[in-house]
């Protein structure tokens, strides 16, 4: 497995995200010419080669969606690089940004509120062909067919609208809508969340196979920890905006370093789990020093003063922790 | 044994609608003891939360129209009680925290305040000392510098801290079972183990009654003594946790254990239950479960539903064709 990888990554980085930081001003109340900082996403390095699944996992609102969102051009960031294969994501003209947009796609959390109800089935996927190709309306039906067969729906169900389906079946629909246009990257939310647990596994499996078959790039956010440990390749921990720790999905949950990936995996592992004490601190105008500092376990004196670089502790495996750094010095 | 604190027999619920009538719930038997965790898991509409308002007399009639055979709240007869009697027990013998802590409280009142209103209306403390004691529960459920917190309103805590609050307030007319349903499925996992820890501890502390409502398997294996699985409205397994868990009897329950995904050392594949969760106006005949049963008989789980009968003292399960014993218990 490990060695699949390492060739993966040799073969075709797709995406490359170089020092990437996203943040929101907010206005503070009546003294609108003080402007806060929201740092939702600060400083993120990542490589993700073609073929792999790449978790990103933390806590709510420590900036997941935001930095996938960042990753397809719908936010704009404040600093650093997107680059899709080698192209430049924010310098490219706009024919070629859409070009690339194509080639990634979003699945949301919620079927729900994503898909219009008054549309049928054949509608929803047809979409994408109408809005972005020339095709007649006979390829236009194949495409759907053959659509519906590779998300495991029956053709029969074509022209029926949406709120006759259940979550799952509608999470399918989307996800058919989501690789109409063959995208190379997939970006999905949170995709099972919303739905009822013994649906989970259906739509995991769909989705595994569907990249196995078209050779699908995955960024899969979850907060589920046992999900991401049977899915993905790689894994991603994020904290208030930053990533402490990356690697191979086996490194991660078999040897986690940094003290907030053990906390998490100790959450949903251990009878007598790490508990984290302290407040949650703000992405507001965030500590300069390290930012899980206020509920680190380990913490020491300078890590209220000192930021934590991400450095590679091991071959392929990231973390940004004062203590680890030390021992390593 | 007279340790009962909940004893509910035959409880039905039906909501009638344009569209038809909704079996929500179809007559469950249910009780809880003094000191005693119990689950009650399903998937989502299976009729938990309708379930659980029905133990405290809490839906609407109509649109409910609710029967029950036996209601008995504390060794008392309370089946027939008024909205009044009902008043003087809910709130402070029996109390219910729900999942989403924000809109369970007043967002217009400081936080301390509301949890003096317990003590004052409910209880008769003076305005001093209800306060003196809302500063000590914030202490006793883990809220940081509680003489702070106490006057602050509820969005200014973090979504952990609401849930502290909300547990306080429910906990500090020291009731005699307490109900949670779906207290952890809003918060991260962090947060999530440290909820289930402080409900723990004051369930022990107190020898509280505590009704814990959820989706989540790995909640119920973490937290509960006894577990209920429910399914379209029935109880379809019930017995001690760890022996539920070892030793499924209901192809459903055992299903949704193998759906679990497993952290593991290596990777490992998503086991799917087939089909979808039947809807509340189209259950099918027979065993609700049939269509999604690979352990069903073609005659007579098309036909008939099966009853709830038990296997052991402790044990029962609704199945013509229940899942060999694997013994060890
Ligand atoms: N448009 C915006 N304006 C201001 N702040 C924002 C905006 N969008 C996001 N944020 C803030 O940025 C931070 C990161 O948000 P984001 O939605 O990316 O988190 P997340 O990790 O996806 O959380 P969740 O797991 O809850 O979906 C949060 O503090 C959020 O409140
Ligand atoms: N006021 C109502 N009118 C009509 N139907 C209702 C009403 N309240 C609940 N129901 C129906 O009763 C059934 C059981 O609902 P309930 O809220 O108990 O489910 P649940 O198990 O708590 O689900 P969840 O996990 O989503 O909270 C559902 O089919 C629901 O649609
Ligand atoms: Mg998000
Ligand atoms: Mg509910």
């Amino acid at each position: 497995m490990a060695d699949d990888i390492k060739k993966a990554i040799e073969e075709e980085i797709l995406i490359e995200v170089e020092n990437l930081s996203v943040d929101f001003p907010i206005s503070r109340g009546l003294a609108w010419w003080k402007k806060d900082i929201v740092s939702a996403v600060s400083n993120v390095s990542l490589k993700i080669a073609r073929g792999s699944c790449v978790a990103l996992v933390g806590e709510s609102g420590c900036g997941k969606t935001t930095l996938a969102n960042t990753l397809i051009g719908l936010i704009t960031p404040t600093g650093g690089k997107v680059r899709y294969k080698d192209q430049d994501l924010y310098e490219v003209s706009n024919a070629d940004y859409k070009k690339i947009r194509n080639n990634m796609q979003l699945i949301f959390q919620d079927p729900y509120s994503s898909l219009n109800p008054r549309f049928t089935i054949k509608d929803i996927i047809s979409e994408p062909f109408r809005i972005r190709k020339n095709i007649s309306e006979l390829e236009i039906a194949n495409h759907v067919e053959r659509l519906l067969k590779l998300v495991g729906l029956s053709v029969r169900d074509k022209d029926r609208h949406i709120f006759n389906f259940s979550g799952g079946q509608r999470q399918r629909i989307a996800i058919a809508r989501a690789i109409a246009l063959n995208p190379e990257f997939l970006i999905c939310d949170e995709p099972v969340s919303a739905l009822d647990v013994s649906i989970h596994a259906q739509i995991l499996n769909l989705l595994l196979d569907l990249q196995k078959e078209l050779n699908l790039t995955y960024l899969f956010i979850s907060h589920n920890l046992a999900v991401v440990r049977n899915i993905s390749t790689h894994v991603a921990v994020m904290y208030l905006g930053e990533i402490v720790e990356y690697g191979e999905v086996d490194e991660i949950f078999n040897n986690p370093i940094h003290p907030y990936t053990k906390a998490l995996l100790s959450a949903v592992k251990d009878d007598d789990p790490i508990i984290l004490e302290g407040d949650i601190p703000s992405p507001i105008n965030p500590p300069d020093g390290c930012r899980f500092c206020s509920r680190c376990y380990l913490k020491v004196d300078e890590c209220d003063k000192d930021h934590p670089e991400l450095l590679e502790i091991e071959t392929d495996h990231f973390a940004a922790c004062n203590l680890i750094k030390k021992r390593t010095a | 044994m007279s340790d009962k604190v909940l004893k509910i027999r035959s409880l039905k619920v039906i909501f009638p609608t344009e569209r038809g009538i909704i079996k929500a719930v179809e007559g469950i038997d249910f009780e809880v003891s003094k000191g005693e965790c119990v689950a009650l898991v399903g998937e989502s509409g299976c009729g938990k939360s309708v379930s659980s308002l029905a133990f405290m007399k809490l839906l609407t009639t109509p649109p409910a129209i609710i029967d029950t055979r036996v209601h008995e709240f504390d060794g008392k007869d309370i089946s027939n009680y008024t909205d009044k009697q009902m008043k003087e027990i809910v709130g402070t013998e029996m109390t219910m925290i729900f999942q989403d802590a924000l809109s369970a409280l007043n967002p217009v009142i400081k936080v301390g305040r509301q949890i003096d209103e317990i003590y004052i209306k409910k209880l008769g403390y003076s305005k001093a000392d209800a306060k003196a004691a809302s500063i000590e529960i914030l202490r006793l459920v883990g809220v940081p510098s509680p003489a702070k917190r106490y006057h602050d309103y509820p969005h200014q805590l973090s979504g952990g801290m609401r849930q502290r609050a909300l547990i306080g307030m429910s906990f500090a007319s020291n009731p005699k079972m307490m109900i949670a349903d779906e207290p952890t499925t809003a918060l991260d996992v962090t947060i999530e183990s440290q909820i289930l820890k402080l409900l723990k501890d004051l369930q022990r502390k107190n020898g509280m009654a505590l009704v814990l409502i959820t989706h989540d398997l790995s909640v119920v294996k973490r937290t509960a003594d006894r577990v209920y699985v429910m399914y379209s409205g029935k109880i379809v397994e019930e017995g001690p946790t760890d022996q539920v868990f070892n030793n499924p009897r209901h192809p459903y329950t055992k299903g949704l254990i193998n759906s679990m995904p497993k952290i593991g050392k290596t990777k490992e594949e998503f086991t799917q239950i087939p089909d979808n969760v039947p809807h509340p106006l189209n259950k099918p005949e027979g065993c609700y479960f049939k269509p999604r049963c690979s352990n069903h008989d073609p005659e007579i789980c098309k036909l008939h539903m099966p009853a709830f009968e038990n296997l052991s003292e402790y044990r029962s399960v609704r199945c013509w064709n229940p899942i060999e014993d694997a013994g060890g218990e």
